[in-house]
C-alpha cells in the first residue's frame, strides 16, 4: 500500500509537497502506527504529534483521504489506497502534520469556555449544590457536547474558518453552547455579546462538514444553532 | 418568497417559454382593465423586492467575508446597495406603468441599441457560467486523474453550500438583467419583443436550464436549512443523503423546464 504524506518545513521549503512511502499493511494498523513505522524504518525526519494513542487526547487529528479525523482511530485497511496524509487545515503548519493550534485556542478562549458561578461568600454555611436530573432536556444535548476533545477537526473541515480568518469556528462556539445552558453559569452575557458578533454564531453557514468530522460525534451545528436561538429569546 | 419564486418559474418556465413571454403576454397580466390582473402586478412587485433584498443581502454577506478592508467593504456595500436601489426603482417604475399603450411603440423605441446591450449581457453571463462550470469540472477530473486529494470538496454539506451560493450569485446576474428588460415592456415594447426572442438562442439554452436548476436549487436549499434550524436537527443537513435527495429533486423538477426549452409540450 502506498502512503502519501504532505512534507514541509517552513525553514527549508517553499511549498508543501507529497511524500510516498510503499508501507506493507499489517492487521489493525492503524494511520498512525503507519506514521510511526515510516518514522522509525524510513524517515526519522518526519513530524507529527500524538499522546494518547486511544482516540481521546485529539492530539493525532489530521486529514486522512481528504477526511479530517485521529490517525489512532483510522484503520489502515479500510482506506483506499493511495492513502493521502494532511496537516489540518487553517492552521499554520509547524512542520509536516504538526500544526500550530494557537489561532484555534486563541478564539476558544475569547468564549470563556468555563463555567463562571455566583461568588461564593468566605463565611458562613455552603450553598446547597444545584440538582440538575440526568433527564433535563437541555443537559441531554449539553451532555452530548461536553465531549469534545478539543482535537480541531471541525475546526479545520469547516469552510467559513477558511474564508473569514475572524470565524470563530465549530469548537468553540460549541463549547460557548456547553456552558451557557448550564442553568448555574452567570457568564452568558458577556458569551452572548462574544457570540452575535463580528465572527460569532451568525457567520456559520450551516455546512455541516463539523458534525460529519467529529470523531467523538458531537454536533457543533446544532449548538451554534441554539445559540443563535438563545440569542433571539434574550 | 419560495412561493412566489416558484410559481413565478413555472409560468415563464414550464407552462410556456421565456421567448414566448412577449409585450403582448406581459401586457395582459399588467392591463388595468382586465379582470384579476390587479393581482399579477401586485405579484410581480412583490417579487421584484423580495428577490432584490434577498439578493442585496447575499452580497451583503459575501462582502463581509471576502473583503478584509473595511472602507472598501464599506464603500462596495454602498454601492451594492444603490443598485439594488436603483433597480428596484426601475422595475417598480415598470410594473405600476402597467401595459404598453402601443403594441409596437413607446418613449424609448427609438433607442434600437438597447436590445443588442441586453443580449450581450445575457450572452456574457451564459459564457461566465460556461467556463466557471467548465474550469470547476476541469480542476476536479485533473485531480481525480492524478488521484490528488480534493480537499473540502470530500464533503457533502461543502458542495450543498457552493451550490446554493453560486445559484444565488447566477440569480443575481440574471435577476439584473432581468429587470432592465422588463422595463421595457411599457416604454419600448418592441425592443422587449427582440430581446426576450433572443431567449430562443441555441447559445442560452443551457444557461436557460442552469437557471431553472438554480433557482430551485437554492429555493429547496433555503427550505431544507429552515426546517432542520426548526426542527433542531441541522446534524441531518451534514450528511450526503440530504445533499443526494436536493440534488436529485432538483434536477427531476428541473427536467419538465428542459423539455419544454427543447421544444416539448404537454
Amino acid at each position: 500500500m502506498i502512503v502519501r504524506v504532505k512534507r514541509f518545513d517552513p525553514a527549508a521549503d517553499r511549498r508543501p509537497r507529497w511524500q510516498s512511502y510503499a508501507v506493507e499493511p499489517r492487521p489493525m494498523m492503524s494511520v498512525l502506527d503507519v506514521l510511526f513505522w515510516i518514522l522509525e524504518s524510513l524517515d526519522p525526519t518526519l513530524a507529527f504529534r500524538f499522546s494518547c494513542r486511544a482516540g481521546m487526547c485529539g492530539s493525532c487529528a489530521m486529514v486522512i483521504n481528504d477526511r479530517e479525523g485521529l490517525a489512532c482511530g483510522q484503520r489502515l485497511a479500510r482506506l483506499r489506497s493511495p492513502v493521502s496524509v494532511e496537516p489540518l487545515r487553517s492552521l499554520p503548519v509547524i512542520k509536516d502534520l504538526l500544526v500550530d493550534l494557537r489561532p484555534f485556542f486563541d478564539k476558544y478562549r475569547t468564549v470563556n469556555p468555563f463555567y463562571v458561578g455566583e461568588t461564593a461568600a468566605l463565611l458562613g454555611p455552603a450553598p446547597e449544590p444545584a440538582v440538575v436530573p440526568p433527564g433535563d432536556p437541555t443537559r441531554v444535548v449539553v451532555n452530548q457536547q461536553i465531549d469534545c476533545i478539543s482535537c480541531g477537526a471541525c475546526y479545520s473541515a469547516c469552510p467559513v474558518v477558511g474564508i473569514v480568518p475572524e470565524f470563530l469556528g465549530p469548537a468553540a462556539l460549541n463549547r460557548a453552547y456547553a456552558v451557557s445552558a448550564d442553568a448555574r453559569d452567570t457568564a452568558g452575557s458577556e458569551r452572548l455579546r462574544r457570540i452575535s458578533s463580528d465572527g460569532g454564531a451568525y457567520a456559520c453557514h450551516s455546512v455541516g462538514n463539523c458534525v460529519t468530522v467529529c470523531p467523538v460525534g458531537v454536533n457543533p451545528l446544532l449548538s451554534i444553532q441554539l445559540l443563535r436561538k438563545g440569542a433571539v429569546h434574550r | 418568497m419560495v412561493a412566489l419564486v416558484l410559481i413565478h418559474l413555472f409560468v415563464m418556465h414550464y407552462a410556456s417559454v421565456p421567448s414566448a413571454t412577449t409585450s403582448a403576454f406581459v401586457g395582459t397580466r399588467w392591463t388595468p382593465a382586465a379582470r384579476g390582473v390587479a393581482g399579477w402586478r401586485v405579484f410581480d412587485g412583490m417579487l421584484l423586492l423580495l428577490a432584490l433584498t434577498h439578493g442585496i443581502v447575499g452580497v451583503h454577506g459575501i462582502l463581509r467575508e471576502v473583503v478584509r478592508r473595511r472602507g472598501v467593504r464599506a464603500a462596495l456595500d454602498t454601492a451594492a446597495g444603490a443598485t439594488a436601489v436603483g433597480f428596484l426603482a426601475l422595475g417598480a417604475a415598470a410594473v405600476l406603468a402597467g401595459s404598453p399603450l402601443h403594441h409596437d411603440a413607446g418613449p424609448l423605441s427609438q433607442y434600437a441599441w438597447i436590445p443588442g446591450v441586453l443580449i450581450g449581457g445575457l450572452a456574457a453571463v451564459a459564457t461566465a457560467t460556461y467556463a466557471g462550470v467548465a474550469a470547476a469540472a476541469a480542476a476536479l477530473a485533473w485531480r481525480f486523474v492524478r488521484r490528488e486529494p480534493i480537499g473540502r470538496w470530500s464533503h457533502p454539506g461543502q458542495w450543498a453550500f457552493a451550490f446554493n451560493r453560486t445559484a444565488g450569485a447566477g440569480i443575481l446576474a440574471f435577476l439584473l438583467l432581468h429587470v432592465l428588460d422588463v422595463a421595457l415592456v411599457p416604454f419600448a415594447p418592441n425592443l422587449y419583443d427582440r430581446t426576450v426572442a433572443a431567449y430562443a438562442m441555441p447559445y442560452l439554452l443551457p444557461m436557460e436550464a442552469g437557471l431553472v436548476a438554480a433557482v430551485v436549487y437554492h429555493a429547496l436549499d433555503g427550505l431544507r436549512l429552515i426546517t432542520l434550524e426548526a426542527l433542531d436537527r441541522r446534524a441531518a443537513a451534514a450528511g450526503a443523503p440530504s445533499l443526494v435527495a436536493l440534488v436529485a429533486l432538483t434536477v427531476s423538477l428541473s427536467l419538465p423546464a428542459v423539455a419544454v426549452l427543447l421544444g416539448w409540450r404537454p
